[in-house]
């Protein structure tokens, strides 16, 4: 019985995706050969960028051979961290938030299959996209090192009991602390998390030691990365033995590869039964704390930050600044939204942070340059990934509750500007701190610093009006779950033009830096080209954000509610 | 059929549902009224083990919801007022998912009560359409349908009429009676008191968590001696708390 229910459900499953692609076909055609374009984009990106950086390494000969198969430890270390945060995230939405786990509990069905269920939800959510992207590197890596179809194989067999291992300690973690923590705890522990992340910034900053600089660059760079590696191999890590399975058979010892593999296996074997067995007894009782939780708190009117703060903006009509506490507490009060923002940027943070311990402020200035770019391109990229995950569906969200906005006598140009410049705010507020941090840790020029204050300016209005504007043109009015509105073709087209704006204004005024640090180009013509670059990056950003809003206001005044 | 014994529900310092005891028999076609938020859903959950009561215990057919579950769950079906549905399944698709979800599972029989169902909801010509095209009465017939299959012994519903066409609501009202008639036990929670009046055996009323009343229409009116409808009653019940 046990195993024909979860068949059956596996099965509807199935029932329901092969539906979906049935349905894809009734999209235009257009539509389709766009998808996919931007499909092979993305996978070619993703396979071009690591290889040029293995071709790279590789050719600083055994240096380089060692710093690409240490850089393959700390990959798949962070897929382990990856793949086990991802599963946390989605079993807690999975199997605790969604309707369908209140139609499974009124069925008779065990708990514990009912996890069971969600588990292998979760290993399937979290683990396809990783493996795609996981591909495109991994090739890369096996091209640069000559590798066989074998490796691919290999590679696909390790990859199924890492995936499994991970969904169940995710899945573990998720369930043991929905079950134990209380829900007050959850809010102390998070202001303790915030707090000690603060502290730590601030420790990191003011007793962060400059590594010594040598006279050789690489052998600079080797010395102060490679000791930081070691972490990655940590003998009692699932990623470790993945790593060293994978190893073994590129190396053709096979047998102690099987080892490895064997050792895998055992392990998410052993945690996917200690997952059934804890949720017999931990997940009804941890569902029906978050259905039922004691721990209501009472808003009172005018007593919260923004309320206070956003009414004193009396320049602000009225019913704008309604619009924007309205929006700030809905974020606030979902811990689910405001978390993700939190992690992925405090992640940023702590590596700025960490800069000077890195020693990377001593370094030649062509890589001061390359680091202050790429530093730029990474927190362009994280505000990219954000906003298309929290800008974009905005306007869907507002969905089945758009009957309030659309009787108020407001007017959708206001609805749309509302959203433009709260979110560019939040952006700008969160991201200019961030490259400051960079800048200052890396004592760049003050022209680099000025450059890269204006780039951040300009893509938190540009990719803010890019997803707002595409929310607009294509909202999804009948979902309540922002990932599935993202993941449809409005996001996936807003991600991919996010991407395409960040690379050519990153490239745009880094190509004449590079070009000067390694004297390429002398100091006028230098200024000449960054002052031309400049007014194209704001012609362009302009251009964007006015298109991207103008469309938007268009499609929102068509829009038949 | 349905015992609740001394049911409570506590959620911090608000009760929703103080000390209820209600005994239901076999065929017994039980409406519970009360006022918005007087504890009806929040009953329904506790009935269905979608809440843990505080205290108290709930069983269906002798078997305690909270402690054998799967068997007390076997016999019950529950349409909720808003059902959950797969909007990427067809209406066909999502019948046979649930009838295989319970210990009987498909045979011929179900297949011929499934088409005999969806012909009697008018589902016939859109059963092999995807969900997300239902409309609501048409999801709420679909999930009267699914909650038939498996032959239930008690059914609980929450709204039954909510975005039924008067034509679908008299088929709803017809099933029910017949269930009923055939030993099914209803417990059934409306706002609609004509249906109440016109289905019900008994009558449970219910506000800030208190049964407050329960017994025949004729009982209830006697009790409080008013002559006028199910209306007049609910109203000088409820009005008197």
């Amino acid at each position: 019985m046990a195993s024909s229910i979860i068949f059956n459900i596996w099965n509807v499953r199935l029932k329901i995706l092969s539906n979906k692609f049935k349905n894809a076909g009734k999209h235009s055609k257009l539509k389709i050969i766009v998808v996919w374009l931007m499909v092979v984009g993305l996978f070619s990106g993703t396979f071009y960028v690591p290889y040029r950086a293995f071709i790279f390494l590789n050719s600083m000969g055994h240096f380089g051979l060692v710093i690409i198969d240490r850089l393959m430890y700390l990959f798949f270390m962070g897929l382990f961290m990856m793949l086990v945060f991802s599963n946390c995230i989605i079993a807690y939405s999975s199997a605790y938030k969604t309707r369908e786990t209140q139609f499974f509990l009124t069925l008779p069905i065990e708990y514990s299959q009912i996890f069971f269920v969600k588990f292998m939800d979760s290993i399937f959510l979290s683990s396809w996209m990783f493996l795609c992207f996981l591909m495109p590197i991994l090739s890369a890596y096996a091209f640069v090192r000559e590798l066989n179809a074998g490796f691919y194989l290999a590679l696909v067999l390790f990859f199924i009991p890492f995936a499994v291992l991970c969904g169940a300690l995710g899945c573990m973690i998720t369930m043991l602390v929905v079950r134990f923590l209380p829900s007050k705890m959850g809010r102390v522990l998070s202001s303790l998390a915030v707090g000690l992340f603060l502290i730590g910034c601030g420790w990191l900053i003011i007793t962060g030691k400059a590594a010594a600089r040598s006279e050789n660059e690489v052998i600079f760079l080797l010395s102060n990365l490679v000791p930081h590696f070691g972490f990655s191999q940590f003998v009692f890590a699932p990623n470790f033995w993945l790593s060293e399975g994978l190893f073994k058979i590129i190396a053709g010892s096979y047998k102690i590869a099987v080892a490895w593999w064997l050792l895998l296996t055992a392990n998410a074997l052993f945690f996917s039964q200690l997952v059934v067995i804890l949720a017999g007894k931990f997940y009804y009782p941890g569902w029906l704390k978050t259905t039922t939780s004691t721990a209501k708190r009472i808003y009172l009117p005018g007593e919260g930050l923004a309320e206070k703060l956003i009414g004193r903006l009396t320049f602000i009509r009225p019913f704008m600044r309604s619009l924007i506490i309205k929006d700030i507490k809905v974020f606030c009060r979902d811990p689910m939204q405001w978390s993700q923002f939190a992690i992925f940027f405090g992640l940023l943070g702590i590596y700025f942070a960490n800069i000077r311990n890195l020693g990377y402020q001593n370094v030649l200035p062509f890589w001061k340059n390359m680091i202050s770019f790429l530093n730029l391109a990474s927190t362009n990229l994280t505000l990219a990934s954000l906003s298309v995950r929290f800008v974009f569906p905005q306007l869907s969200l507002e969905g089945k509750r758009f009957w309030i906005l659309g009787l108020a006598p407001i007017e959708k140009k206001d609805l749309l500007l509302e959203k433009f410049w709260l979110n560019s705010t939040v952006s700008l507020c969160i991201s200019l701190p961030l490259i400051t941090l960079s800048n200052f840790m890396l004592n760049v020029s003050a022209q680099l610093m000025a450059l890269s204050t204006m780039v951040v300016i300009l893509m938190c209005l540009t990719l803010t009006s890019l997803c707002i504007g595409l929310g607009a043109l294509f909202p999804n009015f009948k979902e309540d779950n922002p990932a599935q509105i993202v993941s449809g073709f409005g996001g996936t087209l807003a991600l991919v033009l996010c991407l395409v704006y960040i690379a050519v204004n990153v490239m745009a005024l880094g190509l004449p830096f590079h070009l000067f640090v390694t004297a390429q180009i002398s100091q006028a013509f230098f200024n000449k080209l960054i002052a031309l670059s400049a007014v194209g990056v704001c012609v362009i950003s302009a251009a964007t954000i006015f298109f991207s809003l103008l469309l938007g206001y268009r499609a929102l005044e068509r829009l038949e509610m | 059929m349905i015992k609740i014994t001394n049911l409570c529900k506590h959620f911090g310092e608000l009760v929703a549902v103080e000390s209820l005891s209600i005994e239901i028999p076999k065929g017994e076609f039980f409406a519970f009224l009360g006022p918005n938020a007087a504890g009806k859903t929040t009953t329904i959950k506790l009935l269905t083990g979608l809440l843990k009561p505080t205290s108290g215990e709930a069983s269906i057919c002798d078997y305690d919801i909270q402690r054998d579950y799967i068997k007390a769950k076997s016999l019950i079906s529950y349409i909720p007022d808003f059902p959950f549905l797969y909007d990427k399944l067809t209406g066909r698709e999502f019948l046979n998912f649930v009838v295989d979800l319970y210990p009987a599972g498909r045979s011929k029989k179900t297949e011929a009560m499934m088409k005999e169902l969806l012909f009697i909801f008018g589902l016939v010509d859109h059963k092999d359409h995807l969900l997300e095209y239902y409309s609501h009465g048409m999801r709420q017939k679909l999930v009267f349908a699914a909650s038939l299959l498996h032959n239930p012994s008690v059914m609980i519903i929450d709204e039954p009429m909510v975005g039924l066409d008067p034509h679908s609501a008299k088929v709803v009202k017809d099933i029910l009676k017949n269930k009923s008639k055939e030993g099914v036990t209803i417990f059934l929670s409306t706002h609609t008191l004509s249906v109440a009046e016109e289905l019900a055996d008994r009558i449970g009323i219910i506000d800030k968590g208190k049964l407050l009343a329960i017994g025949t229409l004729d009982d209830l009116k006697a009790s409080f001696d008013i002559k006028g409808k199910l209306e007049d009653v609910f109203l000088r019940i409820t009005e008197e708390e």
